[in-house]
């Protein structure tokens, strides 16, 4: 592997806190993150963890009346938290893109798929209509879309849930960010065209030196992706480092306990998967 | 059956056991809204389950499991080919017998809706303890909760008040009041956190043995399913492509199909060999 | 297919199934799947969402005519007793000859029958007291009932969109709060009171506006195509619209009010509930503005809610136009029915009731034509 890249994003002593009915929720407290170029850093957690709204918080669409953000989040010489939100909006989609877990429901069922590509194309990148609208059909075709041209005038209810993320991935990486958060991008869809969607992921990401932010569950996910990995619990960051030495040898409780539950496929079978503990 | 060590009993080659629930040649449809849009879930499957076995059948969606496991429990109606449980049919319209019907319990992916949200969780289990037909007590209830490894004071909770996975060994325990032969499990561990899913399966596996149970297990996890059971099927399409002894299956799969469903699935250990 | 053995042996059957054709996938699209030959094309006619639902209108006005028919039939009393009421020394003799005359004394079927076929030729009988056609009748009240049926929905829909997505996106701020208390006092407070009130303060006591009919007596109006608005237009009689929208303003205000109050609920409802849809989030991080997101993402796929309860909502207009145009003495489809109802006017009755029944079923296809255009996910497949 080569030398240490140089960081892209990042995050220092972030803190994140809702407030809601019930009182404050502490969703992210006081975490540390780099984003290097061109790699992928796996945030792993379980749920309530704190990794998406790490993700959305990076890309400010957490930001709200009840949400309060500390803590700095560098990027371009600048602090994100502190930036106003015109400034934030015109990095969206520009520098900083997204793509969310379940593509069901990320795309409008009202336009059609090309045209939702070509808007990120006009918004972001300044281009004509008639020329986004090109640059989609020929983002469909990187995305691995059979015909893209036919397909770019189909509406999302007509694809797959697997075709369905390549387009969301070729909205994200259309003006080829130099950040895409990914939460739980494979989660909802089948294992064999999980492999073959972050396959499509990651390598178009690498090719454009964009630098990765994966959110998961999935520690084999890590495994095959994640050049670093952070392991995150209630808000913080329990261990973190290069994926195989986190993978290989783990340092902290949790993290032995999270590689231990996974039932593998090959070798002998353990007898408990849980360690012994009280039941609930 | 084998005697129980500390190392896991599953996936050695067990004694020929009798044949306890028998899919022949199953056909499940589905009729569409509109002209033609109908669906045929399951296409001539043909599995058993021998007693004290646990059959895993694997595939993504749409290949027909969960219609099929619903199918072998008397949950769907077939409609071709037939279910003989215990060398009996089932009815192929889903009117099971009482006693059938106990003995087929089925637990599904999603707890939350299983549960009455408006009852309390001890009422739900006494409900089904009752089934059998005596009168289930407070103690009766605890035990059942002491059986899923629940603390006693969880009779009192409503289901809002419980976590995904205690909701999970809730459901579990009803099933089991009902005194099961046969435990057919869809997707029992999907909706859960890993370390979660990991305590169910254990449990699962120790209830399995506690209780004699032959068990249904359907998931799109192989690695879960290689877990907890003796042999696997592999399903695409409404059709079982491979089926055989769990290690066989994974160690040396025969379809494309099959391996093809290997490679996706990433291993976390990929690098701890390095 | 599959082979494998069931094993009951210890040396079980390791199996796989021969390279079994792949079945018929699920109904995802596909580059070659468009369908050719004209038999498929004539097919996809058939079963056409508009043509099917287009098809529904001439059934319903069907169905409504025959129950119209048979409801007024069976009221108690019959026109020839209304029209000799005040007729003294009338023998029997001459009532028998009238009710012959008026086609009465056949049979229910046959006078159903012979209504019919008189349908489909166009002719829809006349008045048993002006003797006049109720094909021109209905000609002369219809563009009335229209203008004020469009005026209402107009006002209303404007109004109920409007103050819709402003509570929309104030919510939960008082903004919100006060709107919304708005919309249920207007839909709670029964029509006739705001009509009433309305015709006190904006007719009696202001002055401001007209209280009866469509038209000042003193204009002289040739209809044309019976639409004033149209009308002005072709005969250059500009005049003729200051005091037609004078005359139009209380029913039409009376009926929007009332109404503007669901339409406001139904859209801050779709709004929000379209606002809170992942798309959105997809459209946020492509860095669109908030503006632009409520246009292109949010108002589009709240309007088929909203167009579908618009919809509704003009049958309820239409029933309480009929009312309306009483209390205003707005000459509309509505008077005339009421009037028939009363005097046992037979085919009057059932023209006018034929004729609501149409601009209904018309209107709701058109709506549900309409959301079959703005939604995709509703088209075939």
């Amino acid at each position: 592997m080569a030398g240490p890249r140089p960081s892209v994003v990042e995050v220092r002593d972030l803190h994140v806190d809702f407030a809601t009915d019930r009182g404050p929720v502490h969703a992210v407290r006081g975490i540390d993150l780099d984003l290097a170029v061109g790699q992928v850093h796996a945030l792993v957690g379980e749920s309530g963890s704190g990794k998406s709204v790490t993700g959305l918080t990076i890309m400010g669409l957490t930001r709200g009346p009840r949400t309060t953000v500390r803590g700095a989040i560098r990027y371009g010489g600048r602090d994100l938290v502190q930036a106003d939100e015109s400034w934030m909006r015109s990095l969206r989609g520009r520098e900083l893109a997204m793509v969310f877990q379940d593509p069901m429901t990320s795309l409008n069922p009202m336009h059609p798929v090309g045209r939702q590509i070509a808007e990120t194309l006009q918004v972001n990148a300044g281009r004509s209509r008639r020329v986004a609208r090109a640059d989609a059909v020929e983002l469909l075709d990187r995305v691995g879309i059979r015909e893209p041209a036919k397909a770019a005038a189909r509406y999302p209810h007509e694809f797959s849930g697997g075709m369905r993320q390549r387009v969301v991935i070729a909205i994200a990486l259309a003006c080829e960010p130099a950040v895409l958060v990914a939460d739980e991008p494979t989660t909802a869809l089948d294992v064999t065209v999980q492999a073959q969607v972050l396959d499509l992921m990651v390598g178009l990401a690498r090719a454009s030196d964009t630098a990765v932010l994966l959110v998961t569950h999935d520690l084999g996910v890590v495994a095959r992706y994640a050049e670093q990995v952070s392991v995150m619990r209630s808000g913080q960051i329990l261990e973190r480092g290069p994926a195989q030495a986190v993978l290989g040898d783990p340092q902290h409780d949790y993290t032995r306990a999270l590689l231990a539950a996974i039932p593998r496929l090959h070798g002998p079978r353990r007898r408990r998967l849980s360690p012994v503990a009280t039941p609930g | 059956m084998s005697p129980i060590d500390t190392s896991s009993s599953v996936g050695q080659v067990p004694t020929p056991q009798p044949q306890i629930l028998v899919a022949h040649d199953v056909h499940v449809v589905y009729r569409g809204s509109r002209a033609g849009a109908g669906e045929h879930a399951v296409r001539g499957v043909s599995l058993a389950l021998h007693e004290g076995e646990t059959l895993g059948i694997v595939g993504e969606s749409g290949s027909g499991k969960s219609s099929l496991a619903r199918a072998m429990a008397g949950l769907e109606p077939i409609a071709r080919g037939r279910v003989t449980y215990r060398g009996t049919d089932l009815p192929l319209d889903t009117h099971l017998s009482r006693d059938v019907r106990l003995d087929l319990q089925m637990v599904f992916q999603d707890p939350a809706s299983a549960l009455n949200p408006r009852r309390r969780i001890g009422a739900a289990l006494a409900d089904a303890l009752g089934v059998r037909g005596r009168r289930p007590s407070a103690a009766d209830v605890e035990r059942l909760l002491d059986d899923v490894g629940l603390p006693a004071d969880f009779a009192g909770r409503y289901p809002a008040q419980a976590s995904g996975g205690q909701l999970q060994r809730v459901v579990i325990a009803r099933a089991l009041a009902a005194e099961p032969t046969v435990l057919l499990a869809d997707e029992p561990v999907s909706a859960l956190d890993v370390s979660v899913q990991a305590q169910v399966l254990d449990l699962l596996v120790e209830l399995r043995e506690r209780h004699g149970l032959s068990m249904v297990f359907v998931s799109h996890d192989l690695g879960v399913v290689r877990h907890v059971s003796d042999r696997i099927a592999v399903m695409r399409r409404g059709e079982v492509v491979e089926v055989g002894l769990a290690d066989d299956v994974v160690d040396h799969p025969q379809h494309p199909y099959t391996r093809e469903l290997l490679a996706a699935v990433p291993d976390p250990d990929a690098y701890a060999a390095g | 297919m599959v082979t494998a053995r069931l094993p009951g042996t210890v040396a079980d059957a390791h199996s796989t199934a021969t390279a079994a054709p792949d079945p018929a996938p699920a109904p995802v699209w596909r580059p070659d799947d468009e369908p050719s030959g004209w038999r498929s094309w004539a097919g996809r006619v058939v079963h056409h969402p508009v043509v099917l639902r287009l098809a529904q209108v001439p059934v319903v006005a069907f169905v409504v005519t025959i129950i119209v028919f048979l409801v007024a039939h069976l009221l108690p009393g019959d026109p020839v007793t209304q029209l000799t009421a005040n007729v003294n020394g009338i023998t029997p003799e001459e009532v028998a000859q009238l009710t012959s005359q008026l086609g009465l004394d056949a049979g229910l079927a046959d006078q159903l029958r012979s209504y019919l076929v008189g349908l489909l030729h166009g002719q829809m009988g006349i008045s048993f007291y002006s003797g006049a056609s109720v094909s021109s009748m209905l000609a002369d009240a219809l563009p009335a009932t229209v203008e004020l049926a469009v005026a209402a929905v107009l006002l209303a829909g404007l109004l109920g969109i409007v103050t819709g997505i402003v509570a929309a996106r104030t919510q939960g701020t008082w903004v919100d709060h006060l709107i919304r208390g708005g919309a249920t006092i207007g839909f709670s407070v029964p029509w006739f009171v705001v009509a009433l009130v309305a015709i006190l303060v904006f007719g009696v006591w202001l002055g401001w506006l007209p209280i009866l009919g469509r038209l000042p007596t003193s204009l002289t109006y040739e209809p044309t195509t019976g639409f004033v608005l149209v009308d002005a237009v072709l005969q250059g009689r500009p005049d003729l619209i200051g005091p037609w929208l004078e005359h139009l303003a209380l029913p039409a205000l009376t009926l929007a009010v009332t109404s503007a109050g669901f339409i406001t609920r139904v859209t801050r409802t779709a709004f929000l509930d379209a606002q809170a849809q992942q798309w959105v989030r997809t459209a946020r991080m492509k860095g669109l503005t908030e503006s632009a997101i409520s246009v292109k993402h949010v108002l589009r796929n709240a309007s088929v809610p909203i167009l579908t309860i618009v919809g509704l909502m003009f049958g309820g207009l239409l029933g309480g136009a009929v009312v309306t145009e009483a209390v205003f003495s707005y000459p509309g489809v509505g008077s005339l029915l009421v009037e028939a109802v009363t005097r046992r006017d037979y085919f009057v009755l059932q023209g006018s009731a034929l004729v609501i029944a149409l601009m209904f079923t018309g209107v709701n296809a058109l709506v549900d034509l309409s959301v079959l255009a703005v939604d995709p996910r509703l088209r075939r497949g």
